[in-house]
């Protein structure tokens, strides 16, 4: 048998020849291919780490010899090494995907200025991944530090810079520009983990769940309650994000979550809210997140609280249909519907409502101060809305300030969205109507100038970042 | 200067073909969109100033098609997607920029968004310090009343060296010119290429309905070099 030495030589030559491929990905790209600043930052701080991770490696030899002890803290390098580059793999290739044709740069770029209005998130930014799922996913920011930082302190390299973010989106949205509204809820969840909200809300949790189950959970061990717990966690941080997004960007996030989980279907043909057990999506709560019909609810009665209701409430669309319609819905439905299911999850709704006030106070700390913009909106809809309709991109507006004086504008992106987004919802017609040979009725006439009011949108974001740069 | 002319003095004189100066381009600027005499173009950045007397700067955009090999042996005006795989599209952020090999054309378009008053028409010529450099963008220069978009630029580099764009910079100078008769505004607007952002791809018609449209009966199909005939299948 050949000695434990050269063997430990082969699995290092192993490890070595898997980091080169896994980090090969971020080599400087084709002509063709162009990066973000902050994905371009990604790559830099991975070739970082896979040349201090190979330099490490070429010296390994040294650590190695045939004494038992020293023979299993050299294994165990090389596994929590291997085990380290197995957790990065699965981001570097998508990001590499992600390129700037391949995401809503304009978009990601509007949410992250937005979000560095926000007090300890100054100089925050995110490289987006693509994924092979239907949902959006926010890599917990403290996980991959923990365990980059665990590589980058064998292998003395520099730890993962603390504001760069990972956000994945389904590879088919590259694209457009609303369904990437969505955006903002896993911008949430970064918030979420760099505040720790989780803490704030775990001990309201316990009373809410103390009140609700009683001795089926005081009685529990420590470890039951915590996992009992997770339940209740996971919902409150799931409506969170989702109320951190309206906050972060208004009612457009709920347009683009109500239009990606189809919840127009929610809707009878009189446009009344079907609710009862034949309700698809169901009223009922999946195990690690509320309903869709709660967690819409829960940002319909942000909008109304924030004054965006009055705003929106006239707009001819289903889409607003099933934002009044959740308004008004009774929320003791929800409890009931657990009821009628008898499956022992009517605590957990009674609890998450408890646990409410704290959500929402933690939102107004992580969120305090911004601007929702309503006042812009309440101005600029209805000239951007004009525009459009005229098939103009709508980032210098001429609006009128009294009979016969116009004013030259430039909204912001959150006005632009918002505005944008409401006439990609009920205005699409009015356009088709100025346009030659246009049918109302073919999915690809109607698809083709839905596009157009995207591409316009996205058009105007990139312009009013450079109309409005601090350094112009 | 003023140039009498027989017609001077009479009544209703056809107006006069003329360039548009800062003057009239910036009181077009200023009108609501809603008038068709209204001009926009956006992001006008005013600093430095883009104006000269009688044209503006335009800029180059972040967007190309870069001529590939499509799938097919030649650009074949029979298939619909054709021309869509005969381009590589290519986004070049603000800051980087793109290679055009020698004597090689790239499509790109304007980073301003058009739209021409009804009663004017444009023409984009190439900067005089960018055409010292051997590039040109301009094969399709005439811009149509009303039209909207980003202008399409057919880059051509017709010098020996490789060259780099970059986006954000001046390439083209639209001049405006006012028509004798403005276009009808309540015209519907043609749909093949209203409002884009970035360059497109042509939109490729069969030889079977363009010909057919001037009474030619047959034409040559190009893979088979065959003959076929114009007229309508189901006749």
């Amino acid at each position: 048998m050949r000695p434990l030495r050269d063997q430990l030589q082969r699995e290092v030559a192993s490890l070595y020849s898997f980091v080169e491929s896994v980090s090969r990905a971020c080599s400087p790209p084709p002509q063709a291919v162009s990066y973000s600043e902050s994905s371009s930052r990604f790559f830099d701080y991975i070739n970082h780490l896979a040349e201090s991770t190979k330099k490490h490696l070429i010296g390994f030899e040294h650590h190695a010899d045939d004494d038992d002890e020293e023979f299993l803290e050299a294994r165990t390098e090389l596994w929590t090494l291997r085990a380290a580059w197995r957790e990065l793999h699965q981001f570097i290739k998508p990001s590499s995907d992600a390129d700037t044709l391949s995401q809503p740069t304009a978009v990601v770029s509007a949410l992250v200025d937005r979000l560095r209005e926000l007090r300890g998130f100054g100089s925050t930014n995110f490289t987006i991944f693509h994924t092979d799922s239907f949902d959006y996913a926010q890599v917990n920011p403290s996980a991959t530090e923990d365990v980059v930082a665990q590589l980058a302190r064998i292998v003395d390299a520099n730890p993962f810079p603390a504001d760069l973010g990972l956000i994945g989106m389904p590879n088919s949205q590259g694209n457009v520009v609303f369904l990437n509204c969505l955006l903002a809820h896993e911008i949430g969840e970064y918030a979420y983990a760099k505040r720790d909200v989780e803490r704030a809300l775990a001990g309201h949790a316990t009373v809410a769940l103390e009140r609700h189950l009683g001795l089926q959970f005081s009685s529990q061990p420590l470890t039951r309650q915590s996992r009992i717990r997770r339940t209740v966690l996971e919902w409150a941080k799931e409506i969170f994000c989702d109320l951190f997004a309206v906050r972060l960007v208004g009612p457009c996030y709920s347009f683009a979550y109500i239009e990606l989980f189809d919840l127009p279907n929610l809707l009878n043909k009189d446009g009344g809210l079907i609710v009862g057990d034949d309700a698809q999506p169901q009223i009922r709560s999946y195990r690690s997140y509320p309903s869709h019909p709660f967690r819409v609810k829960a940002q319909s009665e942000l909008l109304k609280e924030e004054g965006w209701w009055n705003l929106i409430r006239d707009l001819d669309s289903r889409q607003c249909a099933v934002l009044r319609g959740l308004l008004e819905l009774n929320p003791d439905r929800f409890v009931e519907a657990e009821q009628a299911a008898a499956d022992g999850r009517a605590p957990f709704v009674k609890a998450l409502f408890d646990v409410m006030p704290e959500v929402k106070k933690q939102l107004g700390d992580a969120t305090d101060g911004i601007d929702p913009r309503l006042h812009e909106y309440g101005l600029l809809w209805k000239p951007i809305a004009e525009y459009l309709r005229h098939g103009i991109v709508p980032s210098t507006l001429n609006v009128q300030t009294e009979p016969g004086q116009y004013q030259q504008v430039h909204p912001t992106p959150i006005t632009l969205l918002n505005a944008s987004y409401r006439f990609y919802l009920e205005g699409v017609e009015g356009l088709m109507s100025t346009i030659k040979g246009q049918n109302l009725s073919s999915p690809q006439d109607r698809g083709a100038w839905m596009r157009r009011v995207e591409n316009w949108t996205a058009k105007a974001l990139e312009d009013v970042a450079l109309l409005r740069s601090p350094l112009r | 200067m003023n140039v009498s002319t027989p017609l001077a003095g009479k009544e209703n004189p056809p107006a006069v073909h003329s360039v548009l100066s800062r003057q009239s381009i910036e009181e077009r600027r200023k009108r609501p969109v809603s008038d068709p005499k209204s001009l926009v173009i956006t992001p006008l950045l005013l600093s430095p100033d883009p104006y000269d007397h009688d044209s503006i700067d335009l800029r180059l955009g972040s967007y190309f098609l870069i001529p590939q090999s499509p799938p097919a042996p030649f650009l074949d005006p029979t298939e619909k997607d054709s021309s869509r795989h005969s381009h590589l599209k290519v986004h070049k952020p603000l800051g980087s920029y793109l290679v055009v090999p020698a004597h090689q054309t790239v499509l790109g378009a304007t980073l301003e968004f058009i739209k021409l008053p009804h009663d004017v028409s444009g023409q984009i010529l190439t900067t005089s310090s960018v055409a010292r450099t051997f590039l040109l963008i301009e094969t399709a220069p005439w811009i149509h009343p009303l039209f909207r978009g980003c202008l399409t630029l057919e880059i051509a580099n017709v010098s020996n060296t490789p060259q780099v764009l970059y986006p954000g910079f001046p390439i083209g100078q639209l001049i405006l010119i006012a028509n004798d008769h403005p276009a009808d505004e309540n015209e519907p607007l043609s749909g093949a290429y209203v409002g884009p952002i970035e360059p497109e791809s042509p939109t490729l018609r069969h030889p079977k309905d363009v010909l057919r449209e001037i009474g030619v009966k047959r034409y040559r199909d190009p893979h088979s070099a065959e003959w076929q005939t114009t007229e309508l299948e189901n006749r």
